[in-house]
């Protein structure tokens, strides 16, 4: 018996080498090839605001300022995508929506931004779907490194309580998100989300 | 796919169960080695005998086939055979009685030759059969055992789900095909180990019907022999 296991332990060693071999030569396969990065047309995203802690004058009067006629047929949107120039409080133009995060820099993990809205859209029951009133609120809400949301607040009020309540319940529903990617160095990451309606 | 990588990131009970699958195909595979080698033997030398055997048609030749009468099944039901065949012929040639008696004798006697012959071919089938139960156990525990292990590795990926608070599929595929290399090892163990578990349970039923065979054949010469001696 003693030769058969040996004969069997040799055979399971040269199965394995094959199987590592095998496995390295596919990386192998893949030679190292220069990598250039090549900037395409930016995707609609979301609309996140990305202003940090920014004059609510300022502000309202920048998007009473960039908000078109609302029209009658148009279908309701949900975190429209934010390509409306706005100022950042240093006054200078922002032409992308992104995330501030707590030291300032940008936010540019698109997957995470993804499940976030995904996650928050769709905890998000609008009453005024489908209807022709046109809402908007900007809720501030912060993201720990575990993803933990905290310090939810309405930063800009719709005017309609049960809307701003609507889209306070739809952030503290989502309680929890995905650890801040690892990459990410800053303890928190800060959130402007706007919620349209009717638009 | 590295296998490598996905066993040094599997959790531990993952591990665990991958390496006694790893050990139960180390064990099937010298189970499949070592029948091998003796049912070769065990052929090599039945054919020699046989080939042997076929040439002598008398009793007391047979009795002379020294070696060839102990390394086979053959060998070794015709050697237990001659050997019941003289002890009763020793009875007989000191029991004359009637005719009629003595016939009943030889009836009842000449079955104890066939008797003997089945409890030898009953001890060479069993040394034959010789870890095929350990084998069969494989065969059944080990897909069971791989399914264990992505039942369990599934769990966690829908804890780490809860724990991380999202069902995204970055978050739970890498999850599930971790979990799932538990169940391939265990279709590697056991697919292998099924086959060689039928081949030899077919070798043995087969020696088993050849044996069955033989012990006639033996049986009707050594009667025939015995009868005559009254």
């Amino acid at each position: 018996m003693n030769r058969s296991f040996g004969l069997s332990f040799v055979l399971h060693l040269a199965i394995f080498a094959l199987l590592f071999l095998a496995s390295q030569s596919s990386f192998k396969a893949f030679p190292e090839v220069a990598v250039y990065k090549v900037s395409l047309a930016p995707l609609p995203q979301p609309k996140i605001m990305s202003v940090e802690e920014p004059p609510q004058e300022e502000v309202k009067k920048e998007m009473t300022e960039e908000k078109a006629p609302p029209k009658k047929d148009a279908p309701p949107k949900k975190e429209e995508v934010g390509t409306k120039p706005k100022k950042t409080k240093a006054g200078l133009p922002d032409i992308s929506p992104k995330i501030v995060t707590g030291s300032g820099r940008g936010f540019t993990y698109s997957y995470y931004l993804n499940i976030l809205l995904n996650k928050i859209s769709q905890n998000w029951n609008n009453p005024f779907k489908g209807k022709d009133v046109v809402l908007k609120s900007i809720i501030y809400f912060e993201v720990d490194a575990n993803g933990t949301i905290q310090n939810v607040r309405l930063e800009e009020t719709s005017g309609n309580e049960l809307y701003n309540e609507t889209t306070i319940h739809a952030v503290t529903l989502a309680k929890k998100l995905p650890p801040l990617p690892d990459e990410f160095s800053d303890d928190y990451l800060k959130v402007h989300l706007e919620f349209l309606s009717g638009q | 796919m590295n296998i490598f990588r996905i066993f040094l990131e599997s959790s531990l009970a993952a591990q665990i169960i991958m390496i006694i699958l790893i050990i139960f195909s180390i064990w099937s595979w010298a189970i499949f080695f070592k029948k091998l080698f003796n049912f070769s033997g065990v052929k090599r030398k039945s054919n020699r005998f046989l080939s042997t055997y076929h040439l002598h048609h008398d009793i007391k030749t047979l009795g002379n086939l020294g070696s060839l009468l102990n390394d086979n099944p053959y060998g070794k039901i015709l050697w237990s055979g001659l050997e019941e065949f003289k002890k009763l012929k020793a009875v007989a040639s000191v029991n004359p009685g009637e005719q009629g008696s003595h016939k009943q004798l030889v009836h009842e006697l000449s079955d104890n030759i066939r008797l003997a012959m089945e409890r030898t071919k009953i001890t060479e089938i069993a040394s034959l059969e010789i870890h095929l139960p350990t084998l069969g156990t494989f065969v059944s525990v080990s897909p069971f055992l791989g399914l264990l292990g992505t039942v369990w590795g599934i769990m966690e990926a829908f804890l780490d789900i809860r724990a991380r608070g999202s069902a995204h599929i970055t978050i739970v595929a890498p999850g599930i095909s971790d979990a799932l290399i538990t169940t391939v090892y265990g279709l590697l163990v056991a697919i292998p180990a099924l086959i060689f578990y039928n081949i030899f349970r077919s070798r043995v039923s087969n020696y088993d019907a050849e044996l069955d065979k033989f012990i006639s054949e033996i049986f009707a010469h050594l009667r025939k022999e015995f009868a005559s001696i009254g």
